[in-house]
């Protein structure tokens, strides 16, 4: 890969005292710390760059930069919400919504972290008590029902269990709300994971055109809208 | 260091229309100084419109307790999400208040480059059927301009910013200098086909006329397509005056460009009858600053230009700066956009989109054209599109397992086409701006009080767009069609406007037909204050169009000596 500044030339971009924005920012010295961290160069993408092409090659730059540093930086979370056996539940339900395959499935994109996050920082404490609470009454259901929790069910069973539960997944509360809110998450953190977006759908950031007729082999362009 | 406090102009905000009269004061060799309140943008920091969901800590979830504790009036937009929340206030630090059971979303973008940042670009021209509306029906006040006052100025604003469209030879909606217009789907072309054929080519759907490059222009790289503009552009291709206008200011060596700094009111000297300057808020060290210059523009949008009008109080003008009709704060307006239909379109399942193309269709107005309805006055358009769902519909739809995870990753939905529509509001002098003495901002300035409710002219038209909505997807070949009407939350469509108006006679408007208060000759407003009417169309294009011509206006007066 090039460097930045083989695109543009250091003439072509103005110094931060040229620069509109970073001119009065308190902050401004942190900023260009940062690019100079990204881009690895002395030169700012200039605002009004000379040659368009070169700032479009210098904008990929950067975010590829940007992408394999955050990269680096993904480090795994301890659970804060989940009990051992809330996340054993949890995790198993998720497998069987996406199981690997040819492809990864729930368990390998860390989904029951995500869904720790959520229940964390982001329910409300209704919502949280409903879900966990839900997750409660699958295990009182199958106890019922064979004697045993869900976890340790033969997978026939497990999957009676669950197309019981699709079938309730819009309810109010009690499992199928549990169920209902866990495949909605497990479907949306499995998607929007780095994995399954870099290596499954291949999604890219930078389509560079725009095809209205496109044949459908074609996928895989973008984020979620 | 000793700051500068004089100055030929000053314009009070750095968005979408101070940009421009940024621009136009700076070329015309004026010295130039634009307050804003907010925060500096470094586009190599805060433009993160490449950032994927992985990289967010809630995948683009939003971190909800956070956006209800300091953005509960902010979050209701569709663009305050994980990305480009910070480019919207925060509602603690920004309160304003409203009567019991008359809510309004006043959303507002406070640092260089405003609103223009996050904006929604559509452009739209407006024609004489919009501006001789007010006079011919005897609402409101007649409009002082006409479209051949107003078609150069969008001749050059579009020139310099780049607007991608397509040529219909619609009166009602005037073609402009376009790029090359974006593509429309293939499920789109038929639908414009046969919605052509359906009603004799008196509905006519086209592609969205929007302010992104489809070609390199003026030294910004044209459109990739990654589909998210609103959270900034690295290669410059949407129109933001961060992007644009301001860097040419920049280039004329005669800007000064001041963030945080809050602009608590205009001074007023009886000897000149003139506006002095300015009196601002250091938004970082809350000290007081007086700046001085011989142009004030207000380009601060819409509601706080009107309040800080209203927050300029003196001897001569007790009931607020250039207040002598009392329409200061009155006639505020928005777009009525609560209503529309979606439906499937059945078909086409070899074909899907490549690329986020970040604009839809547009149908133009066509009530109220050539025939009178007898329901309502004037019209409205429907922005819209199709598209197929994609791993998403995962979420809703019945399954698990294997097979289930392998239709959601190789296989799409069906095509599903949208359509909401964009409806006039008519100026209602009881749809008011005032000053709530009670509730301060951060920096101890009065809040404004926002007093809006849609009438029966708007209410007549969100349910015959629902009608024609469902008409028109049937026409297209649509099966399924669910008509909708959702929450009437007036401010939400962004497009608020009216509260400074421009008229013929100082009685009964606060503006003159360049946008110069009838009795402060220096002082220009040029936001959507101005507006008399609000038309159908997104009014950035008009704003900014104004804005220009009142700059050379005022430049020309200058020159004479006449200010």
């Amino acid at each position: 890969m090039s460097s930045p500044t083989d695109l543009i030339s250091v003439d072509e971009a103005p110094t931060a005292s040229h620069s509109i924005v970073a001119r009065y920012s308190p902050e401004e010295s942190m900023h260009r710390r940062e690019m100079l961290k990204v881009i690895g160069a002395a030169a700012a993408l200039p605002f009004v760059p000379a040659r368009a092409d070169a700032a479009v090659r210098l904008a990929e730059s950067v975010h590829r930069r940007l992408d394999a540093e955050r990269a680096a930086t993904g480090a795994p979370c301890a659970l804060r919400v989940l009990s051992p056996e809330q996340n054993a539940l949890v995790s198993m339900i998720a497998e069987m919504i996406i199981p690997e395959t040819d492809t990864p499935g729930a368990t390998s994109v860390h989904v029951n972290e995500f869904l720790d996050l959520l229940l964390a920082e982001w329910s409300t404490d209704e919502d949280r008590t409903l879900f966990l609470a839900g997750l409660e009454a699958i295990d009182h259901e199958t106890r019922a029902t064979y004697g045993k929790p869900f976890v340790e069910l033969a997978e026939p069973d497990r999957v009676v269990t669950l197309r019981a539960l699709d079938a309730m997944r819009d309810a109010r509360d009690g499992g199928g709300r549990a169920f209902g809110e866990l495949k909605r998450l497990t479907v949306y953190a499995y998607f929007t994971s780095e994995t399954v977006q870099k290596n499954v759908l291949k999604t890219t950031m930078w389509p560079g055109r725009y095809d209205g007729c496109a044949s459908v082999v074609l996928q895989g362009t973008g984020s979620p809208r | 260091m000793r700051q500068k406090r004089r100055y030929d102009a000053i314009v009070v905000g750095s968005g979408m229309t101070g940009g421009w009269a940024a621009k136009e004061l700076t070329e015309h060799g004026l010295d130039t100084l634009v307050l804003e309140a907010g925060r500096p943008i470094d586009p190599n920091k805060d433009y993160v419109e490449h950032v994927p969901e992985y990289q967010v800590r809630f995948r683009g979830l939003g971190d909800r307790k956070a956006l209800e504790r300091d953005q509960p009036m902010q979050k209701d937009c569709y663009a305050c999400d994980e990305w480009s929340g910070k480019f919207f206030v925060n509602d603690r630090e920004n309160p304003y208040t409203t009567p019991d059971g008359k809510p309004f979303r006043w959303i507002r973008g406070r640092q260089v480059g405003g609103r223009s940042i996050m904006w929604g670009r559509q452009v739209y021209r407006w024609s004489d059927l919009d501006f001789e509306a007010n006079g011919k029906e005897g609402v409101g006040v007649d409009w002082p301009i006409r479209y051949a006052d107003i078609a150069p100025w969008y001749d050059h604003v579009e020139r310099f910013i780049g607007i991608s469209g397509q040529k219909e030879n619609l009166p009602q909606l005037p073609d402009g200098q376009f790029l090359p217009p974006m593509a429309m789907n293939c499920v789109e072309q038929q639908a414009r086909e046969n919605i052509l054929k359906s009603f004799g080519g008196e509905r006519v759907m086209t592609i969205g006329r929007v302010a992104i490059l489809t070609q390199n222009h003026n030294g910004r790289a044209a459109c990739h397509y990654c589909g998210h503009c609103e959270r900034g552009c690295v290669t410059l291709s949407y129109f933001s005056s961060v992007n644009a206008t301001l860097p040419a200011a920049q280039k004329t060596g005669k800007l000064t460009l001041r963030p945080f700094s809050v602009v608590e009111s205009v001074l007023y000297d009886t000897k000149t009858s003139r506006a002095r300057g300015v009196r601002v808020i250091d938004a970082n060290t809350n000290e007081a600053l007086e700046f001085e210059g011989k142009l004030v523009f207000l380009c601060a949008s819409a509601i706080e230009s009107a309040r800080l009008l209203l927050n300029s109080r003196s001897e001569r003008f007790p009931n607020g700066l250039a207040n002598d009709s009392d329409q200061v704060g009155r006639n505020l307006m928005d777009h009525v956009f609560f209503a529309g239909a979606n439906a499937e379109m059945p078909g086409s399942l070899d074909k899907t989109t490549y690329g986020n193309r970040p604009n839809g269709i547009y149908v133009a107005r066509f009530r109220n054209v050539k025939s009178k309805h007898p329901d309502f006055l004037r019209g409205y358009g429907f922005q819209g599109g199709a598209d197929r769902s994609g791993w998403d519909r995962g979420q809703w739809t019945p399954g698990f397992g294997a097979d289930f995870k392998r239709s959601l990753i190789t296989e799409q939905g069906p095509w599903g086409f949208w359509m909401g529509g964009f409806g006039e509001m008519l100026p209602n002098p009881e749809n008011r701006v005032t000053i709530d003495a009670e509730v301060k901002d951060k920096w101890g300035i009065p809040a404004a009080h926002i007093a809006c409710s849609l009438g029966e002219n708007e209410m007549a038209m969100t349910r015959d767009m629902q009608v024609t909505a469902a008409e028109l997807l049937a026409a297209a070949g649509a099966r399924d069609i669910h008509t909708y009407q959702s929450p009437i939350l007036p401010g939400l469509c962004i497009h608020e406007m009216g509260t400074a108006r421009m008229g013929r006679d100082p009685k009964t408007s606060v503006l003159n037909a360049h946008n110069q208060a009838h009795a402060v000759k220096n002082l220009f407003v040029t936001d959507g204050a101005c507006m008399a009417s609000s038309a159908n169309q997104n009014p950035s294009i008009t704003y900014m169009a104004l804005t220009a011509r009142a700059v050379n206006y005022a430049v020309e007066q200058l020159k004479r000596r006449e200010l």
